[in-house]
This record gives structure tokens, C-alpha cells and sequence, in this order.
């Protein structure tokens, strides 16, 4: 089977933007184990394309900010996670794209470009 | 010493000009790494020739975009860098620091220092990779590059904005002709020609050839107004690759501020071995020689960026001496025939020639200038107009003669001449002539002031008469140093200066 076809078969195990365990059970006896490896690295692709990763310092995000989020990423799984190094603001991973929205980020920026200027 | 107020103050300054947006970021995730190649998928916003970060800070350029991979070339060794490491995006294409300060220093084709003196972080930043100048802003070649080396200011001249190759076998001194012309490139009192900015870009050579280089160029004082630009034989095929688009990034910035450049690439055989291996390890497709499709492109788009702007444009001038290295004297070979076409021109070297002695062994016959003939200054051309002709008899009647049949006088008088042409037009290395020297020594050898003289001789003779009319007759030198032609005046003075210096010398 050719990287494009389990590419396929790896589109199609989605049900309503869920795993479906029914139709994963019926591919997986058909491939070899490279095959399967590939299909794997190609769930994991497109899992990590409908899931947002949003990090936050606070366990306890306000609902305001949550509709806000899920109304910027219809369709999309949303995961908050606590990350206490960020010290305020957000920082959210959306497949290959990062936005930084946090105080960490701005003080990081600062350092580099104070540095660059002192040389 | 400066007040506390004063650094506050600079501080709040620069903080006014800090931007605190949001910062986006591309990322991507390392897929594998290999030969210093590494394949990432993610980075969906990448462009061609960005250049990206990897998470321990070591940095790459994006060769290839694929449908779901990027493949980057690393800088650097990248034994770190592993399976699912994370690499950004930096939104900038591949670029170059550039100023004043880096004039008479070493530096890597990313411009970090490499004689042990600080980096250059202030500058004008200049892409490496630039569409060359169009037809709009050029003008014709209309002034001379002198090397200082007789046979090749007379014979085979260069213009400022040319393009010439130099092209032999190794050992034959091919560095030493672009070494001799960055030293003459020495800033002169009261010349009519702009200064030049000399760019030595060392491609895939030993480490210790070109420290020599840089000695060699430090002890004549041509440091003062020289940058090399260095990625030897260690470093990495990427570092190899981009060293003469570095080079001419660098000569971009001083000939927008209307300066001369000349940049040696020395040499575009290693340039071209190691675009293959990043070629291959890419997995392109391989052509002839398994050199890729686009090796032709890979050295036309960067001599093209040799030129000589028009006085709107600032009238600056890149000129390009690409150095290109055969096996057995075979100029027919890919990258060989490749450079020939794009060049202005080739000076060959021969390898017959130089262990007959004749050196520079500069094969005038497969040598030419296609443009430089019209930089040649008045005096040089009216000096070395008959030369060109001498020689090419000469040649035809020394096979001729090889036969050892009788000649007649005419032929004979016509070979010795040829045999003292040949000899005045040796010279040693690091040791480039000023145009009013050269004239002097070729109008005598052409007007027959040699014949007489044994052909052993005749460098000593050289030397002295230089010396002679230099501290006894300094206004002739003052008067060829201007360019123009020697007036009748001038060239009576001169035969009776040589004839006096003659009877002397015959003493």
C-alpha cells in the first residue's frame, strides 16, 4: 500500500472529528508493521491538526475566555494545560502555529532585543 | 565617562522602540536527520531560503518545501539535534550583517568572526540570495581593473564590472594571479581611479592554505581594504554552498555606496562539489557528472551579480574573478565549459608553460577578454598593440622551426624577438607592477631596445631600467602613470633615456 493510501485510510478513521475505534479495528489487520508505523505517525498528524493546545498559568480559566477560544477554533478539541512559567497570559498551539500571548514571551523578547541592542 | 542619567535614558530609548505584540511562531517538529540535512514536517508557513532555529539554538536554511516535510540544510554540525526536536520559523529570509567594520576582517559566510576579534551585530542586512542588477542600471565595462601582472594588463585586460575566469590545473597559480591583483589593488597617492574594496572568498580549501592567503595579504598591507570570506574543506557543504553568495551580498552594500569591488571565488569547482552533496543528500535528481539540473543556474545567478552600474544608480562596480580548477588540463569538462559561457572571459593556465619556467603560465592563445579591451588605458594600448600579433607569430614559427629547416634572417630576427617578448612578460609572484613600469618594459621589447640583449638577461635588464628611470627620469613615470598616450615628446625621451641606460647596462 503507497504512503498516499494510508494517508487516505488515516482521513477516513474520523467520525465526527473522533477516532472510530470500528473503523481503525478494520484497517489495522490489512497493514504490515511499516505500514502501520505510517499510519500511526498520520493519526497522530491529523489529531494534532483538530486539537488546540492552550496553556495557561491559572487552573481555573474564566468562562468568558473559554467560549472566546472555542468560538476562534470551531470544529477543534481544545486542551488546557497549567504551565506556571508563563506567569500571565496564554500561550496557544494550534498545529504548527504557536501565539504567544503571555508575559514569559514578552520579557524573553525583551531580553533578546536588549542584548542584540548592547553588543 | 558617561552618566548614569545618560544610560537610563538610552535604555528607555530603545524600550520605546520594542514592539510588544503577540508573537507568532511557525514551528515544526524534527522528522530526521541526517548527512546535515534535516527533514521537518509542520512549518506549513516556511518559504524557500528561510532561515529556521532549532530548539538548542543551532540554525539551518529551508532548501526543499514538500507536501508535508521541509527539508533545511544545517550550518552547523547537528549531532544535537534529534528526532522530535522542535525548529521555528524566523520569518527572514537568509541574510548577512554588513558595514564599514568589516573591512580587513575574516569572517564565515554567515558573518561571525573567525579572527578571533568581536562580530559585526550592527550593519545593514543584506539577503544573500538577490536578483542580479537589470539592463536599466548597468553601462558598458569603460574602466580598468589592473592587476599589475604585464601579460594580463596588456594582453587579457579586466574591466571594472567583468567577469574572468581563471582557470588550470592545481598548482599552477591561479590564486597567485588574484592574490597579486587584490595587492595591487593598493590605494595609490594621486591616482585617477577609484579605490577598490577586495572580497577573498575561500571555497572548500585547507585551513592552512588560506591562512597563508591571509598572511601573505596582512604582510603586503592589502588587509587594510580586503574581507575574506572563509568556509574551508571542514566546514559544512551548507557553509560551502552559501560562502560566494555571502561574498557578493557583502560587495552589494559597498557598491550601493557607489564603491568598486573586486571578489575573488576561489574556487567554484569545490562551490559546485559541495551544492552536489547537499544536491544528493536532498535526494534531486541527479544529472550529468551527478551534478543537479539547476548547476548551471547555481553560478550564472551569482556572476551575474557582477556589474558596473550606470552613474544614476551610483555608478559602483562588482568585479568577479571566479577561479576554476581542471584535471589534466581539460577545459572541456562540465563545470569548466558551464563557467567559460558565463563569463567575460578565461586567463588559461598551462601546466607545458609553467614547467618550462614561463610564469605566469598564461596560455595567451585560450585566453581572452571578451569586454576589458575597451577599459585598457591609451597607454597600455598603444604599447601592447603590436605585442598581441608578435607573439602569435612567434608561436607559429618556433613549431615551425622546430623542424630545423634554414631560415632567413626576417624569421630568424622575428623568433628572437618572440624569445625576449616571452621573457619580459615573466613575473614573480607577489610582485605586481605599476601600468607605467609595464608600459616602459613593453614598448621597449616592441620596438626592438631588447634585441641585442642576451635573452638571460633580460629580467635583470628590467629590473635596472625600472630602477634607473625611476630615480633618474621620474617625470616619464609621472607621465605613464596619467594613462594617456605617450606623446611624441614623451617616446623621444624615452629611446634616448633606454639608449643611455643601454650603454650603461652593456658596461
Amino acid at each position: 500500500m503507497k504512503t498516499l493510501e494510508i494517508k487516505k485510510l488515516a482521513e477516513k478513521s474520523f467520525t465526527n472529528e473522533n477516532l472510530d475505534i470500528k473503523k481503525i479495528k478494520k484497517i489495522t489487520p490489512l497493514l504490515g508493521r511499516k505500514q502501520l508505523k505510517v499510519y500511526i505517525k498520520f493519526l497522530k498528524k491529523l489529531e494534532n491538526i483538530r486539537t488546540v493546545w492552550v496553556f495557561t498559568p491559572i487552573n481555573n480559566i474564566e468562562k468568558e475566555i473559554i467560549d472566546k477560544l472555542k468560538s476562534m477554533f470551531p470544529r477543534k478539541r481544545i486542551e488546557y494545560i497549567t504551565d506556571s512559567s508563563l506567569i500571565a497570559g496564554l500561550r496557544i498551539i494550534d498545529n504548527d502555529m504557536v501565539y504567544e500571548l503571555n508575559l514569559k514571551d514578552s520579557l524573553d523578547g525583551l531580553i533578546t532585543y536588549l542584548k542584540r541592542s548592547y553588543d | 565617562m558617561i552618566k548614569n542619567e545618560d544610560i537610563i535614558k538610552e535604555l528607555e530609548k530603545n524600550l520605546m522602540t520594542f514592539s510588544q505584540d503577540a508573537r507568532t511562531k511557525n514551528v515544526g517538529v524534527v522528522e530526521k536527520n541526517s548527512d546535515g540535512v534535516v527533514i521537518a514536517s509542520g512549518l506549513s508557513q516556511a518559504f524557500m531560503g528561510e532561515e529556521v532555529e532549532f530548539e538548542n539554538g543551532e540554525k539551518g536554511v529551508i532548501l526543499n518545501l514538500d507536501e508535508d516535510y521541509v527539508s533545511i540544510i544545517l550550518f552547523g554540525g547537528g549531532e544535537k539535534i534529534t528526532e522530535t526536536d522542535k525548529v521555528k520559523t524566523s520569518g527572514k529570509i537568509l541574510s548577512i550583517t554588513v558595514s564599514e567594520k568589516l573591512i580587513g576582517r575574516v569572517v564565515s559566510p554567515l558573518g561571525d568572526p573567525l579572527d578571533g576579534k568581536p562580530g559585526i551585530r550592527i550593519g545593514k542586512s543584506m539577503p544573500l540570495e538577490k536578483i542580479a542588477a537589470g539592463v536599466i542600471e548597468r553601462e558598458p565595462v569603460n574602466t580598468p581593473l589592473k592587476t599589475g601582472v604585464k601579460l594580463i594588463d596588456a594582453i587579457i585586460p579586466i574591466g571594472r564590472g567583468q567577469r574572468e575566469l581563471i582557470i588550470g590545473d592545481r598548482g599552477l597559480g591561479k590564486t597567485a594571479i588574484a592574490i597579486d591583483t587584490i595587492i595591487n589593488q593598493k590605494p595609490e597617492k594621486n591616482s585617477r581611479l577609484k579605490p577598490v574594496i577586495c572580497i577573498y572568498v575561500a571555497i572548500g580549501q585547507k585551513q592552512s592554505t588560506v591562512a597563508q592567503v591571509i598572511e601573505k595579504l596582512k604582510e603586503v598591507g592589502a588587509m587594510d581594504y580586503t574581507i575574506v570570506v572563509c568556509a574551508t574543506a571542514a566546514d559544512p557543504a551548507a557553509l560551502q554552498y552559501l560562502a560566494p553568495y555571502a561574498g557578493v551580498a557583502i560587495a552589494e552594500y559597498f557598491m550601493d555606496k557607489g564603491e568598486d569591488i573586486l571578489v575573488v571565488y576561489d574556487d567554484l569547482t569545490k562551490h559546485a562539489w559541495a551544492y552536489r552533496q547537499i544536491s544528493l543528500v536532498l535526494r534531486r535528481p541527479a544529472g550529468r557528472e551527478a551534478y543537479p539540473g539547476d548547476i548551471f543556474y547555481l553560478h550564472s545567478r551569482l556572476l551575474e551579480r557582477a556589474v558596473k552600474l550606470n552613474k544614476e544608480f551610483g555608478g559602483g562596480s562588482i568585479t568577479a574573478l571566479p577561479i576554476v580548477e581542471t584535471q589534466a588540463n581539460d577545459i572541456s569538462a562540465y563545470i569548466p565549459t558551464n563557467i567559460i559561457s558565463i563569463t567575460d572571459g578565461q586567463i588559461y593556465l598551462q601546466s607545458d608553460l609553467f614547467n618550462a619556467g614561463i610564469r605566469p603560465a598564461i596560455n595567451i592563445g585560450n585566453s581572452v577578454s571578451r569586454v576589458g579591451g575597451a577599459a585598457q588605458t591609451p597607454a597600455i594600448k598603444s604599447a601592447a598593440g603590436k605585442m598581441r600579433l608578435e607573439l602569435a607569430q612567434y608561436r607559429e614559427l618556433a613549431v615551425f622551426a622546430q623542424f630545423g629547416s634554414e631560415l632567413d634572417q626576417a624569421t630568424l630576427s622575428q623568433l628572437e624577438r618572440g624569445k625576449r617578448v616571452t621573457e619580459i612578460l615573466k613575473q614573480p609572484q607577489y610582485q605586481p607592477l605599476p601600468e607605467s613600469l609595464q608600459v616602459l618594459s613593453i614598448w621597449a621589447v616592441t620596438n626592438g631596445f631588447l634585441d641585442d640583449i642576451g635573452v638571460e638577461s633580460i629580467g635583470k635588464f628590467e629590473s635596472e631600467y625600472h630602477n634607473f628611470i625611476k630615480s633618474n627620469h621620474p617625470e616619464i613615470i609621472k607621465n605613464l602613470s596619467l594613462g594617456e598616450k605617450p606623446t611624441e615628446d614623451t617616446i623621444k625621451k624615452m629611446r634616448v633615456i633606454t639608449e643611455e641606460f643601454k650603454k650603461i647596462f652593456s658596461k
